[in-house]
């Protein structure tokens, strides 16, 4: 269980991720402006913060620098924009993750654990995020390399984010939808993922007609295993 | 221009010195001839003085003491015999004026003739003085030689002012110049430097203002895109905690989709919102660059899917008035339409041929099974994606058109116009 302080002037959000976080079993307190979650920062440190860039008495990102020069916990930033100005501006003022709204409550527990998991050994010593071994795939996020039976993989930052999520859910069959949500972190329809699909196919070295790793579950989605030993 | 400011400059100068050479060159060629008839009328006196009291007899043997100068002396007798040479035309009327006792000067045709008279025992001879037009211009060349050289030296030095003037002027307009395509190609950091004659350099802090008040625009509009974004997603985001807690997975699921469609709508909407700030102020990209780019990209699930995929590309660039992300985006969707509303395994075709009047034509077909009779959109589709398509093209001063291929599929014809000059 954690200690999460949400920052997040909306009532209604503010209420239903209560609601949501603590009913994943953690300790949520709140605050609806910048300076009464600034004050509990201080007060109560938690174990995480969830802030939203939208406050009325002041910007999520004055308050993210703020926070910064007091403390380091780990902050997961809520932003209703997603250009690449604004992510890269909030991650160099100290913001360890982001979730663009509309995000559901497991997207932003998902992105809460890992900003934990991460900080865990503590600032000066972060643990590592696991490696994740898939039969002759290894995906290693804290080195980014990947790798099919030893041999190095050269993936775009998309396919290693893309691999990484499927190889970090082996065996299961994950949604088109899901990977929008959780590695692109939209909501598209589209068939974006599946041409990075295919690109990565080619570059684990299989097809669609003789996959390896990645087995396509026709009008549902797509699974990785690696067919090599089963 | 600064040609122009020169040759100008030039002018102007060459006029004034030629309204005042001119007149003074005439000046100079009047007191010359008159200092000429001067001196002739002086001689034909002194020559008169000399003979007079003289016997006809006389006169051949006095006239190499007569005074010399410019012109040929004669003198004729009473009975009119001519002693020395032939004075030419205007001789007798001189001569007949000259008779009477008074001193004539006659100009003719051809020159000028000094008469004196001269009285004698055998009566009055008359002394004659003719200059032709080249003794009445006699030390009128080095005069004119200096009048020139001086209107030579004026138009050189109105020259070499006239081109440090331009250079002046023109400079910072060529400053200027630069700096405003700087802008116009999306960086409105650079400031012109507002230097030179008063009203270039107000022209420079003008510029200035205005590459200022297009930045604040811009920000407002940032900034009205964002209050735009955080209005639309933050309501979703209610909706979509919400829906975490609700227990029916089906309905969960359902409401899930629904409420897909409706941020893919306001997606749609914030990225329109968001164009001017993609754009700049001069949108432009190369058809075939982005076309080449993205079909490539495309190409590899069209293999998977055993789909034939032509692309038949004009020689580039073919330049276009759009952000290369939305036109990456309306390529996108086109393709994407083929994917989704055509089985596997049907063939597509993308060309880019260019547009007459500049820009360029985009076209997308397919084998599939074409447009449904809603003339709208195809079965199942939303529309959304046409209308991003759509948008971009009409963006660029163009626009979409739906075709049906020869193949009896589905033919989408984007004419994206040039680039603002």
């Amino acid at each position: 269980m954690a200690h999460l302080l949400l920052i997040e002037d909306d009532p209604t959000i503010r209420g239903a991720l209560i609601r949501a976080l603590s009913s994943r079993g953690h300790a949520v307190d709140s605050a609806a402006d910048a300076m009464g979650g600034l004050q509990q920062v201080v007060a109560d440190p938690p174990d995480a913060v969830v802030l939203d860039l939208g406050l009325p008495d002041l910007p999520g990102e004055r308050l993210l620098t703020m926070i910064r020069a007091v403390s380091d916990v780990p902050v997961v930033v809520a932003t209703a924009r997603d250009d690449e100005g604004l992510v890269v501006r909030l991650l160099d003022a100290g913001a360890d993750d982001y979730v663009v709204k509309p995000f559901d409550p497991s997207q932003l527990e998902a992105r809460v654990r890992a900003v934990l998991r991460r900080s865990s050994g503590g600032a000066s010593t972060p643990a590592a995020p696991p490696v994740h071994r898939v039969g002759g795939l290894l995906v290693d996020p804290s080195r980014h390399v990947a790798e099919v039976d030893g041999r190095p993989l050269d993936l775009t930052p998309l396919e290693f984010d893309l691999l990484g999520y499927l190889a970090a859910n082996p065996g299961r069959v994950v949604t088109r939808r899901e990977l929008m949500r959780e590695v692109w972190q939209r909501t598209d329809s589209g068939r974006t993922v599946d041409v990075h699909l295919s690109w990565l196919r080619r570059k684990l070295g299989e097809s669609a007609e003789q996959p390896r790793f990645l087995h396509t579950v026709r009008g549902v989605g797509v699974r990785l295993e690696d067919g090599a030993q089963s | 221009m600064t040609r122009r400011l020169v040759l100008f400059g030039l002018l102007v100068c060459a006029a004034a010195v030629a309204a005042l050479v001119v007149p003074l060159g005439v000046a100079a060629r009047d007191t010359v001839r008159a200092g000429a008839i001067d001196a002739a009328q002086a001689r034909a006196q002194e020559t008169a003085v000399l003979l007079s009291g003289a016997g006809v007899d006389a006169v051949e043997a006095l006239l190499p003491g007569a005074p010399g100068g410019e012109g040929t002396l004669s003198v004729v007798l009473p009975d009119s015999t001519v002693v020395g040479p032939e004075p030419g035309p205007g001789l007798q009327p001189a001569v007949g004026a000259a008779r009477t006792g008074r001193a004539v000067t006659v100009e003719n045709g051809s020159g000028v003739l000094a008469a004196s008279p001269a009285t004698g025992p055998d009566g009055t001879s008359v002394v004659a003085v003719a200059l032709g037009p080249t003794d009445l211009r006699t030390g009128l060349g080095p005069s004119l030689a200096a009048l020139a050289l001086a209107g030579a030296v004026l138009l050189g030095a109105a020259a070499v002012t006239a081109v440090v003037l331009a250079r002046r002027t023109a400079a910072p307009l060529t400053d200027m110049a630069g700096v405003a395509h700087e802008m116009a190609d999306g960086d409105l950091d650079v400031r012109a430097a507002a230097s030179g004659v008063p009203e270039v350099a107000e022209v420079g802090v003008a510029l200035n203002r205005l590459a200022g008040r297009v930045q604040e625009l811009l920000a407002t509009e940032r900034r009205a895109s964002a209050d735009l974004a955080h209005r639309l997603r933050t309501p979703l985001t209610a909706l979509a905690v919400d829906l975490d807690s609700v227990e029916d997975g089906e309905v969960r699921a359902r409401l899930r989709d629904d409420l897909d469609a409706v941020q893919a709508s306001v997606d749609e909407i914030i990225t329109a919102r968001r164009r001017p700030e993609r754009e700049g102020l001069r949108a432009a990209s190369d058809a075939v660059e982005v076309v080449a780019a993205r079909t490539a990209f495309w190409a590899v699930l069209a293999e998977d899917q055993q789909r034939g995929l032509q692309v038949s590309l004009a020689a580039g660039p073919l330049w276009v008035r759009l952000a290369r992300a939305d036109l990456e985006a309306a390529v996108d969707v086109l393709l994407q339409n083929v994917f989704v509303h055509t089985p596997e395994g049907t063939g597509m075709v993308v060309r880019v041929d260019a547009r007459p009047g500049g820009g360029a034509l985009l076209a997308v077909e397919d084998a599939g099974p074409g447009w449904s009779d809603a003339p709208a959109a195809r079965p199942g589709s939303t529309g959304l994606g046409l209308d991003i398509a759509a948008r971009a093209a009409e963006a660029s001063g163009g626009e979409l058109r739906r075709e049906r291929s020869s193949d009896g599929g589905a033919r989408v014809v984007l004419a994206l116009g040039p680039p603002a000059d």
